[in-house]
């Protein structure tokens, strides 16, 4: 389970980008992490995976806390950043460099990933494109088969098709045991796929709940209701 | 820590830097080849135009073997190098996408830090010395080609018989009757030695404090201090040995073993205090490392 208690951060010299925020995680979920632009979704994120040392509280994965980046407790997660750069180097020889890493790892579903997005298994990662690289990371990501998978904006650059395409990669590369946060300022890219909201606007948790399979949701909709915008 | 961590995140690091590395390798040879190559340049220039002036100014051939101020400038290198190095230790965190693969890479901090400091240090001052090896060889090579074999040498030779202190032992037993002269000299090696290890320690905290531009600021701030200490050092030294009649100063000290115990002393308490700072900045790099951010105040 992964856990945060009363969440505090600030940039130096801005104020709190987030405040006293405190949310839970259980294996089994898909989270949608929606806001507006700069409401703090993609620090959120980095606070989670041990990248910012937050100013006051904790972000505890499994009983561990994140910023101490135990191998154990790293090993289990795995962030798709909204910007990345690739290695000049193949595929094959950066998975092999990474596969050590993650106990986890499973080729297959790296080669159904690839398959889905119509994706070569050799290539050289630096002459991709860049819908290409977010192809090919979120492929690698699935592969991991890590415990908490974190994605910052996942369908940036993705061309219509990609998007369908990564709803089906994500499908076929998920499992029960992850817990899958992904942030997002576009709804619908993702309303097919969550099926739990978290919503944050200027330091506030607006919504936290499970979304109804019976009974499907506009969230752009509840969204700008819930800011207030309509 | 575990061994075996540190080759995974040693090849992982090997496979995604490859083209850093290889750059680094090309860049180092390539600089000393061409100190070596413009050294020999300049010297056969002189030379031609002294055999062209013939009978009017006679020279010995031996004046352009010597290739002085090329050593010069390969110990320049030699003392640059591994400081380049070593201020690339944390090249991985230079960008903000680098930083959350190396941090997020589930590995100790220990066995990631201790696989930089060896590419860093090790990988550095062993590169240092292919360099000067190979520029040494290539300037062999023009001299056999261009004068002949007779009038060559080792420049890499050579500059280790300058860095060594080479006086002749019969000398140095006459001179232990009148001076301190063994202790000095011990001092003095050991100054040298915890000088370079502070320096190189000095530019991996620099790099552990800022990933960009960190080269630059830790040689400013080190030439900063080292004219401090060097003008401190000199007032405090010559204080301490001057003659002073009433309030009228008289002169320098003419007790010069009393001198040469004092300067002993000091380079042994500098060295110690070398040492101790080389110690606090592996130290504080470390936790800096373990304590590493996606972003800082000095790191955006």
């Amino acid at each position: 389970m992964l856990e945060i208690k009363n969440l505090t951060f600030a940039y130096r010299g801005t104020k709190d980008v987030i405040s006293d925020l405190s949310l839970e995680f259980k294996e089994g979920g898909v989270y949608g992490l929606l806001g507006k632009n700069g409401t703090g979704k993609s620090t959120l994120l980095y606070l989670i995976m041990g990248l910012l040392k937050p100013r006051m509280g904790e972000v505890m994965m499994d009983g561990k806390n994140t910023f101490e980046r135990h191998p154990d407790t790293l090993s289990q997660m795995f962030i798709v950043p909204e910007e990345y750069e690739m290695p000049n180097t193949t595929l094959d020889k950066y998975v092999e460099a990474l596969r050590p890493f993650y106990p986890n790892f499973d080729e297959q579903v790296l080669n159904d990933c690839l398959e889905v997005f119509e994706m070569p298994t050799n290539m050289n990662l630096k002459d991709l494109s860049m819908g290409q690289k977010k192809k090919v990371y979120i492929s690698l990501a699935l592969s991991i088969r890590s415990k908490v998978l974190l994605m910052d904006e996942p369908t940036n650059g993705l061309d219509i098709p990609a998007k369908s395409q990564f709803r089906k990669a994500l499908a076929r590369g998920m499992n029960d045991e992850q817990i899958i946060i992904i942030s997002t300022h576009q709804v619908r890219d993702v309303e097919m796929i969550i099926d739990h909201v978290t919503m944050i606007n200027d330091n506030q948790v607006l919504m936290n709940e499970a979304l109804d399979p019976e009974t499907p949701v506009n969230l752009e909709e509840l969204f700008l209701k819930k800011i207030g915008a309509l | 820590m575990n061994t075996s961590n540190i080759k995974n995140f040693a090849k992982y690091d090997l496979t995604i830097n490859k083209v850093f590395y290889r750059n680094m390798i090309i860049m180092s040879l390539c600089i000393a080849v061409g100190i070596s190559a413009l050294g020999f340049m300049g010297r056969y220039m002189l030379y031609s135009s002294a055999t062209a002036m013939g009978p009017v100014m006679p020279y010995d051939y031996a004046h352009f073997r010597n290739p002085q101020v090329t050593m010069v400038f390969l110990s320049i290198f030699i003392g640059m190098l591994p400081c380049i190095f070593a201020g690339c230790t944390f090249h991985n965190l230079r960008k903000k996408q680098g930083r959350i693969m190396e941090l997020t890479l589930p590995t100790s901090n220990k066995e990631k830090y201790i696989w930089h400091i060896i590419v860093s240090v090790g990988f550095g001052f062993l590169l240092t010395l292919a360099s000067v090896l190979v520029a040494d060889l290539f300037n062999y090579l023009l001299h056999i080609c261009v004068f002949g074999n007779e009038y060559t040498y080792s420049m890499t030779a050579k500059m280790f018989d300058i860095l060594s202190i080479n006086i002749p032992e019969a000398e140095l037993a006459q001179q232990a009757t009148k001076f301190p002269i063994y202790s000095l000299l011990s001092s003095m090696r050991l100054l040298i030695i915890t000088s370079s290890i502070m320096g190189t320690c000095a530019y991996i905290y620099g790099n552990s404090v800022k990933y960009h531009y960190n080269i630059i600021i830790t040689y400013g701030i080190m030439l900063g201090a080292s004219i401090i200490l060097a003008i401190g050092i000199s007032v405090i030294f010559g204080a301490a040995h001057v003659n002073v009649e009433g309030d009228k100063i008289k002169g320098m000290s003419t007790d010069e073993i009393g001198m040469m115990n004092d300067l002993t002393i000091l380079f042994y308490c500098l060295a110690a205090a070398f040492a101790t700072i080389a110690g606090i900045c592996v130290w504080r790099s470390y936790k800096r490392y373990c304590n590493a951010q996606i972003t800082t105040a000095t790191n955006k």
